[in-house]
């Protein structure tokens, strides 16, 4: 396995299972995932809804649901287990060295307090500042992330502000504290798509400008081909791809990642052909462990080999991991 | 009924809806001079005509200059009301049997005629209401009391309103005290031991009719241990039994309100993302879920407040209080129209003025609302 | 985010409510409680040949005991009796003014919901209005409407109560047929030239029958303890357990402690009403598990 050496990885998954409690069974949310981000990279994670990404992130925040649980691995920042951390150590640590920012910017701002309250609430309390100093600074946050006259938006309430404004809010209380890593669960999927190409440019510009590493999680292939330097292909809670970008979208190794590719609108498709989508449902989680690899009853390459046992992952070049038995040549 | 009666309810109701469909704008101006004829009417009992007027300009001002538009929606609404609740009344009263005068000693046709006009209380109802609205705007008086003979109602009920207002109200802040803490704690941690006891507590305060509450508060806290007198008013240790009785049914739907609340704010996204921020938990539940899990709680304060005064009925009966609440029921049984109406009157404007400061209190809470309005 | 990536199965939404309502215990066996006690106060007086109005001056405020299990009242009249006949009056109470307010709060509620617009601002207006007037008020003036010598008898209570307590459900079915009368399946049979009456009954009825239900038997309750609260004033039933609870308030005094007086009418008053509540939220979580 091709790994960054241990200095430049900023973040370290190492096997990271969750498990969720449900009514009458347990989901197996995340499974065995691995990975690092190095410092100043961005790391895209792309998978369809329910394949583990988001459960991912908030494991790494340690933010689950109360029915969530942590079972294996570790989490490390910077070379510390963040999952043995007690509780108060994981708090100074959230907001200050790990930031996050969510999908719907709509439900995701506190819509009784003022957009100041909210920005200034990280600064006040991890950095020690006073709510003046904290105001000046988040107000020069605001202006630096594109929101017109930023002292006079501290007092407006979200809902007066529109969808883009608000994740730009989002990122700016992000950043308010200079976090060393930044972790973007679906920060467009709610916006429309002028404003989602704003917002990925304003966080590759940030990116640049202070260094800082993120984790990008996306349903959206589209979105990591723009922005990431290394993407994450996640499928029924494992990693089925790891690959830098380019190389990916040059040449996709799993036969899951390929089909995303085909599922995208094109601009050189024929017009009148129809979108491609795959076929079927992704599997349940909640069945124990799989028998056969979990992509099989929806592959278009499937056969014998890969109803025998679930495949691992495996070395395929250079920095690229896949989990797939067939034959390199035979994906095209 | 006859058709003057049905005409003259349908117009009632025709009223209250044409008000609802007023602009914005003469929202503004009549529910502001609606609001001077209120303060008005309530002032010059107290300040004289003058005084009254003074008052009534003073608040229509006010309204028009800084009133929020649904405070000024209520009191545009409430003028038609009050005329349409003492017309329902007066129908209701009418239409059931017995009168004023059955149980005195009337001897003939012409005694109880001349006792009907002195008393304003002619035999049909439509112009018992015209005199009975006319005493109302031109002298400010309910009128007299037929039972209580040479009183006028204002008279008998002056002293009553302060005590019905001081029991209802430390009940609604019992209620309100007891059921946001039990509820709210039930609320954070769902399924807990905590949240057993809370749910257990509600439930049991929703199946026992207040009386028998009472009468148990009675048998120990009075008879048993003697800390609190049985019954009658005076001092402050007279409004405890009554206040706590009457507010635990209340305190045991709020808890249950507060803990939905709490329940469902705390799995909002917004919450999730205090947390990513480092925000201690206590300051999570205090100054990001609280505002939000107090809404259902605030916007049933109003329905509380008018649950309130009818179950005052029944304490003040149980403690001997004497309270509005005796008045209207001894009004009701006696016939005496005047009592009833002047007590529906009173009741309707307190749970008025309360469902203001409750509009009050929900658009401070929640800034959508505000900006809505 | 969600964990359950199975197919979803196809269930009815009814069938959905029935397996979520048999999945809560609390609610079920607040149903077989109900019901039990239901059986109970309309079959044992008859089958025990217990008798709750002949009095026995001899036997006065008698200890429960084996002659007289719940003891005996003022009059010497046997308690078990009068418990469990006034439990007959309380329950049929509870239900018929709770149809009564079925009927005039769905009827009132669809009219508003389905023609909306100024009929629908009219007819709230007035549920508006009707909300601000203290609802003891009412019933106390309704009560008065029936003669002095119909006191005691229970239509008069099934009507003011009745008349009363349908604000809620008015509310709560125009508000629901308010949005189904946009969903898309209304739509569709409208396009399609199903009349009114047909859209109404094929349509709207259907789907407003399970909220209806739920609140429905979360107003039993409330009515059994209006109906207490008006023989606690002398305005109520001649035997119901309201009747029997407001009676034993009465002799509370310091001298001699006739606990059974009180708490065996307030015992089975309580447990039903609870039961019903219990039952009613289990049905309002089946039926519309994110509503409350």
């Amino acid at each position: 396995m091709t790994r960054a050496p241990e200095s430049e990885a900023l973040l370290r998954v190492v096997e990271l299972t969750t498990e969720f409690l449900g009514d009458d069974a347990t989901v197996r949310a995340v499974d065995h995932v691995s990975f690092d981000v190095k410092k100043g990279e961005m790391l895209g994670i792309v998978g369809e809804s329910g394949s583990g990404k988001s459960a991912t992130s908030l494991s790494i925040m340690r933010l689950l649901p109360p029915q969530g649980r942590v079972t294996h691995g570790s989490v490390e920042l910077a070379g510390a287990n963040l999952l043995a951390l007690p509780e108060a150590r994981m708090r100074e640590l959230r907001g200050r060295r790990v930031a996050m920012i969510f999908q719907d910017p709509m439900t995701a701002l506190n819509p009784y307090l003022r957009v100041g309250e909210q920005l200034i609430e990280g600064a006040v309390l991890h950095l020690g500042m006073s709510r003046a100093d904290a105001q000046t600074r988040a107000a020069a946050l605001l202006d630096r992330v594109r929101i017109p006259d930023a002292r006079a938006r501290l007092r407006s309430y979200p809902h007066e502000l529109s969808g883009g404004m608000r994740q730009r809010v989002m990122i700016a209380m992000a950043l308010l504290c200079d976090p060393e890593l930044l972790i973007a669960d679906e920060p467009t999927t709610a916006l429309d798509v002028t404003v989602q190409a704003q917002i990925l440019e304003l966080l590759s510009e940030l990116r640049r400008e202070r260094g800082l590493s993120i984790l990008l999680i996306t349903h959206d292939l589209g979105v990591v081909a723009t922005t990431c330097d290394r993407v994450l292909v996640m499928y029924a809670g494992r990693v089925v791809e790891l690959a830098p970008a380019a190389e990916l979208f040059a040449r996709p190794l799993h036969p899951y990642t390929a089909a995303l590719m085909q599922s995208l609108p094109r601009l050189d498709a024929k017009p009148g052909a129809p979108l491609e989508s795959i076929a079927g449902m992704p599997p349940r989680l909640d069945q124990g462990p799989f028998r056969e690899c979990s992509f099989a009853p929806r592959c278009r390459f499937v056969h014998d080999a890969c109803r025998v046992a679930d495949p691992p992952l495996t070395e395929a070049g250079p920095e690229r991991l896949r989990r797939c038995v067939l034959p390199l040549e035979k994906l095209s | 009924m006859s058709a003057v009666e049905v005409g003259a309810i349908a117009a009632g109701v025709g009223m209250l809806a044409g008000v609802a469909w007023l602009p914005p704008k003469a929202t503004r101006v009549i529910g502001s001079i609606f609001g001077g004829a209120l303060v008005f009417g309530v002032a010059r009992g107290g300040l004289g005509v003058t005084g009254g007027v003074v008052a009534g300009a003073l608040l229509a001002v006010l309204l028009a200059r800084f009133g929020p538009n649904t405070v000024l929606r209520r009191v545009t609404f409430l003028l038609p009301s009050l005329l349409l609740l003492v017309f329902v009344t007066t129908l209701l009263m009418y239409h059931a049997p017995g009168s004023p005068f059955a149980g005195e000693k009337v001897a003939t046709p012409q005694v109880e005629a001349a006792l009907r006009a002195h008393f304003g209380i002619p035999k049909s109802a439509v112009e018992f209401f015209w005199i009975y609205v006319r005493r109302l705007v031109v002298d400010g008086s309910l009128g007299p009391s037929v039972k209580v003979q040479g009183r006028m109602v204002e008279t008998l009920l002056r002293p009553a309103l302060p005590v019905s207002i001081a029991l209802g109200l430390l009940s609604l802040v019992l209620a309100a005290a007891f059921g946001l803490a039990l509820g709210i704690r039930a609320g954070l941690k769902p399924n807990s031991a905590a949240d057993y006891v809370a749910t257990g507590l509600s439930a049991i305060g929703l199946s026992l009719p207040s009386f028998v509450i009472g009468a148990i508060l009675i048998v120990i806290f009075s008879l048993k241990l003697g800390w609190l007198p049985v019954a009658g008013w005076g001092d402050l240790r007279h409004l405890v039994l009554p206040a706590v009785t009457l507010a635990l049914p209340y305190a045991a739907y709020i808890a249950r309100l507060a803990r939905g609340g709490t329940i469902e704010v705390m799995s909002q996204d917004f919450i999730r993302t205090a947390r990513a921020k480092g925000v201690p938990e206590a300051a999570v539940v205090l100054r990001h879920a609280l505002k939000g899990a107090i809404l259902p709680v605030v916007s049933y304060l109003g329905p509380a407040a008018a649950g309130i005064m009818t179950g005052s009925f029944v304490v003040e009966t149980l403690f001997g209080i004497p309270g509005m609440g005796q008045w209207f029921v001894r009004g009701a049984i006696n016939r005496d129209y005047s009592m009833v109406l002047g007590t529906a009157l009173v009741y309707a404007s307190l749970v008025t003025a309360f469902n203001l400061v409750v509009d009050l209190a929900y658009a401070w809470l929640d800034p959508r609302v505000r900006s809505d309005a | 985010m969600t964990t359950s990536t199975a197919p979803a199965r196809a269930e009815s939404p009814r069938a959905r409510a029935w397996r979520r309502l048999r999945k809560n215990h609390l609610a079920g066996s607040g149903l077989v409680l109900v019901a039990g006690m239901a059986l109970a106060c309309f079959l044992l007086p008859s089958l025990l040949h217990l008798d709750p109005t002949t009095t026995h001056p001899a036997l006065r405020h008698q200890a429960p005991s084996a002659a007289h299990w719940f003891g005996t009242d003022g009059l010497g009249r046997d308690y078990a009796a009068r418990v469990l006949t006034g439990g007959q009056t309380s329950l049929l109470v509870g239900l018929v003014a709770t149809l009564t307010c079925v009927v005039i709060g769905v009827f009132y509620g669809a009219v508003a919901g389905y023609y909306g617009g100024r009929v629908d601002e009219v007819m709230m207006r007035f549920v508006d209005f009707m909300y601000g007037v203290p609802y003891m008020f009412l019933v106390i003036l309704i009560m008065l409407m029936f003669s002095e010598s119909a006191r005691g008898d229970p239509v008069p209570v099934f009507v003011a109560l009745g008349l009363v307590e349908w604000l809620t459900m008015a509310r709560v079915v125009r508000g629901q047929v308010l949005t189904l009368r946009e969903r898309e399946f209304v739509l569709a049979a409208r396009l399609l030239g199903a009349s009114d009456a047909r859209v109404i009954a094929r349509h709207i009825v259907p789907n407003v029958l399970g909220i209806v239900t739920v609140y429905a038997t979360l107003t039993v309750p409330t009515v059994i303890i209006l109906e207490s609260f008006l023989s606690f004033l002398g305005l109520g039933l001649k035997l119901s357990w309201g009747q029997l609870v407001s009676e034993a308030v009465g002799v509370v005094n310091p001298v001699a402690v006739y606990w059974w007086l009180l708490a065996f009418p307030s015992f089975f008053l309580a447990v039903t009403l609870l039961c019903l509540n219990y039952v009613g939220d289990g049905l309002r979580d089946a039926v519309d598990p994110k509503g409350r």
